[in-house]
């Protein structure tokens, strides 16, 4: 009863202290895990031995292995299986995203380029002077031309000159780029965000984070 | 007393394994329910996903977390309920049921090698009829659904396998497109076609081809990283006039129609079309 008491005990200071510290729900499962299988094996040698008779000895360490072997590998599965599986909708999510962006990147560029392209050489504006026209900001203090996407997605005006302009779609929601440390539009890091930038060369797409 | 003395009459033995698969019937039956309602007293919306599994549970959890985050909510890492039940399942599962039932195991031995004048083993019996169900579900859950769940888990990753490829093709074919539209556009001395992709060098010769717009690295490659590997997909550009063409993309991956024959002359792979003018695009999946 003591060692129960005492198992359960470090099985439930692994668990708490492992999730405090880290603060992951898997990272605690498996530390309490650990404590666990240790208890559980030494518990197991202690156990099979007399006055236990030989066959069920036997059949308890064969049982009782077995099972050890086999709740490993299940949980060993499912922590994998899990973290792939929340990794993907996390990759579903960023292709979503750029998708998202390419597409509205790619609207508000080509129609500035294509505006510029054919307009008459006699009054030709610039660059700037055509987003300038053609475009009402959302907030005219702010620099943001459009909320997209159920308010997911924003499109910021980087820069504007007479030669290029710059437009930076970020996420406004959660969703990790590959640079953790990576310095959004709006000051927040490691988002995912992508820009066009468009000159008389052409409108160029890139994905940033 | 009277019952002691009738099962030591009748010469009975309270601990044969039929007696202790009748208890565990009962305490089974009786514990379950108990410790359901008990969480359910506790919050309606929670329920026990497996009670010999807390793995599950955590695997669960995270899957759910991961969903909430998908749909925009930002996740602040907390101790909920689910975190009380994975915790107290740990300690059920793999710390007191187990020591109960291998301490009954052992103490029934001793009771039944020792000689007459025997009281009840109330003890044991309660060891034994409480954790065996416990751990009979440890057993059973430990031997088949490993089998099953790293079979579900390959299939899952290779049709999501498929998918990403596709996606990341679409996506690439989307970049292309960009390309070809913004090189419509350009001025003749910027580089560009000057409005027309045919004659792109006003010496009556070329038209534009996939080496004119540098499509020479995947976009999407970047988006799926290490857990989707992409192989390069193969693209052909088909120019029908001077602002219509079509760029067609082979991926590596098979799609749905085996012997659907792909543009570069192979079979059964994934197949999408984006049939471009200077303003407008058109997505074609013919074979998805």
């Amino acid at each position: 009863m003591k060692w129960v008491l005492i198992a359960s005990a470090l099985v439930a200071a692994a668990f708490v202290g492992t999730f405090s510290y880290t603060g992951d729900t898997w990272a605690a499962t498996n530390a309490a895990g650990i404590v666990s299988l240790i208890y559980l094996l030494i518990f197991l040698y202690r156990v099979a031995r007399p006055p236990l008779p030989a066959k069920w000895r036997w059949w308890t360490r064969g049982i009782g292995l077995v099972t050890i072997a086999g709740t490993t590998f299940f949980w060993a599965g499912m922590y994998s299986t899990t973290t792939w599986q929340v990794e993907t909708l996390h990759t579903i999510h960023k292709v979503i995203f750029h998708g998202v962006s390419m597409d509205l990147l790619r609207t508000k560029g080509m129609k500035i380029l294509s505006t510029y392209a054919t307009q008459n050489e006699a009054n030709k504006l610039s660059i700037g002077e055509i987003f300038r026209k053609e475009t009402t900001l959302a907030n005219p203090d702010s620099s943001i031309i459009e909320i997209a996407g159920d308010n997911r997605y924003r499109l910021f005006a980087e820069a504007v000159t007479d030669t290029h302009v710059v437009i930076v779609c970020q996420s406004i929601i959660r969703i990790d780029g590959e640079l953790t440390t990576f310095k959004n539009f709006d000051g927040r890091t490691g988002m995912t965000q992508d820009r066009v930038v468009v000159t008389k060369r052409g409108v160029a797409y890139e994905i940033q984070n | 007393m009277k019952f002691r003395i009738s099962w030591q009459e009748y010469k009975a033995d309270p601990l044969r394994l039929v007696w202790v698969a009748l208890y565990t019937l009962v305490f089974g039956f009786a514990f379950f329910p108990l410790v359901a309602f008990i969480v359910k007293l506790f919050n309606r919306d929670i329920f026990l996903y497996n009670s010999f599994a807390p793995f599950v549970e955590a695997g669960g959890f995270m899957i759910a977390q991961g969903v909430a985050r998908f749909s925009g909510k930002e996740i602040v890492p907390e101790w909920t309920l689910y975190h009380t039940l994975i915790l107290a399942e740990i300690v059920t599962c793999y710390v007191i049921a187990p020591a109960l039932f291998l301490w009954g195991l052992k103490e029934r031995a001793v009771w039944r090698q020792a000689s007459a004048e025997r009281r009840f083993p109330i003890k044991i019996v309660l060891a034994l009829g409480l954790s065996a169900s416990i751990v009979a579900g440890v057993v059973f859950l430990s031997l088949a659904p490993p089998w099953i769940a790293y079979s579900v888990r390959g299939s899952l990753m290779e049709a999501q396998k498929v998918q990403a490829n596709k996606d990341a093709l679409i996506n690439d074919l989307n970049f292309a497109a960009l390309r070809v539209q913004s090189f419509y556009y350009v001025d003749v001395r910027e580089g560009g076609g000057g409005g027309r992709w045919m004659n792109i060098r006003r010496d009556g010769s070329p038209t534009l081809t996939m080496d004119d717009i540098g499509l020479s690295t995947l976009m999407a490659q970047r988006v799926f990283g290490k857990l989707f590997p992409q192989q390069p997909s193969r693209f052909l550009m088909n120019v029908h006039t001077a602002d219509s063409l079509t760029i067609t993309g082979v991926a590596v991956e098979k799609g749905d129609v085996e012997n659907f024959e792909n543009a570069d002359g192979r079979k059964g792979r994934i197949q999408v079309s984006i049939a471009v003018t200077p303003k407008k695009i058109k997505v074609t999946l013919d074979n998805e």
